[in-house]
């Protein structure tokens, strides 16, 4: 397969997953209550299963590293609701943990 | 629209610096410097093209496999935008589809009300053009990024991601529904390939606050 056939390839199948969700379902009213609110539900479930996903996933960095910063992070996150103090939390946390085990 | 830019800020600094690593790890498996940029333009999805890096030896089937498979989740993160935004012309539903990605996501469902078309645009472009300036810079020769810097610059990618899960379970029950998923999917990661235990855990998640509401109600 060339390279640009991987790309048109890669392309479409990227594309399609993304807007035809956008393109089809014009009129959410018309869903069923129950897949409105599953659909309520989902950006919380899908964008913690990512992060468990990238936290737990081993291989980059010692568990340590990985679960600390992120730790800090939630709670600060869930303290101040802010971005801005919570990625700084995470960092300084990553940056103690560095220090300390010498990682 | 301008906060929409400002909140994104933050990723793009870092899907600048991917897009680099990303043009820089293309050059040595053939991929040429044009079809390096192309393949950034048009499929601008980080994840399926790390992935097709790391399977570009084993041919293109493989690859599209791999895509396929990690872009299920766009179905989810557009279904539930879709769900969220107001009539619009089909032009403009099928340009933002091209500008769904985990970071709009996120940040579209963590502005809760705030969070309109206007809103999401702005977080599109300011996601999408960094990719497509680091790709540009990352395929002249000589371009090469300290370990030291990859390291901390990706370590902030789950932290944003940790803050936006939290702006998005802003109910006790969603709360829950998060802990849920998360632990489904370290569980899931046993016994199945990472992205399809994310995906079930999500799927599930969502089901489990079904669930509860119906308890809830019953009660």
């Amino acid at each position: 397969m060339s390279t640009l056939a991987i790309i048109a390839g890669m392309a479409l199948t990227t594309y399609a997953c993304r807007a035809l969700p956008l393109l089809l379902m014009t009129d959410p009213a018309r869903l069923p209550l129950w897949v409105r609110r599953w659909l309520e539900y989902l950006p919380p479930a899908l964008l913690a299963a990512m992060v468990a996903q990238q936290v737990a996933a081993p291989g980059e960095g010692t568990a340590v590293l990985r679960w600390i910063p992120a730790g800090l992070c939630l709670v600060v996150a869930a303290l101040t609701r802010k971005l801005v103090p919570a990625l700084l939390a995470g960092l300084a946390g990553r940056a103690v943990v560095l220090l300390l085990v010498g990682l | 629209m301008t906060r929409g830019v400002l909140d994104a800020l933050p990723f793009a600094l870092v899907i600048g610096v991917l897009g680099v690593v990303f043009a820089a790890g293309a050059g040595p498996l053939g991929i040429g410097p044009g079809e390096a940029v192309l393949m950034s333009v048009v499929v601008f999805s980080g994840s399926a093209q790390f992935a097709a890096l790391a399977m570009w030896t084993q041919g293109g089937l493989p690859v599209l496999l791999a895509t396929a498979l990690l872009n299920t989740r766009f179905v989810l993160l557009a279904s539930t935008m879709a769900a969220r935004l107001p009539r619009l012309p089909l032009w403009q539903r099928a340009l933002m589809g091209a500008g769904v990605s985990d970071e709009a996501f996120g940040l579209f469902v963590a502005r809760g009300p705030g969070a309109t078309v206007a809103y999401l645009g702005g977080a599109m472009v300011t996601l999408y053009l960094p990719w497509q300036v680091g790709t540009l810079v990352g395929v002249a020769p000589g371009t090469a990024i300290p370990p030291v810097w990859q390291e901390w610059l990706s370590s902030v990618f789950p932290l944003m991601f940790v803050v936006l899960t939290v702006l998005s379970a802003n109910t006790g029950r969603k709360a829950l529904v998060a802990v849920a998923a998360a632990g489904l999917t370290v569980v899931g990661s046993r016994f199945l390939p990472g992205a399809w235990s994310m995906l079930g855990a999500g799927v599930a998640g969502g089901a489990l606050g079904l669930l509860l509401d119906s308890g809830g109600e019953a009660a």
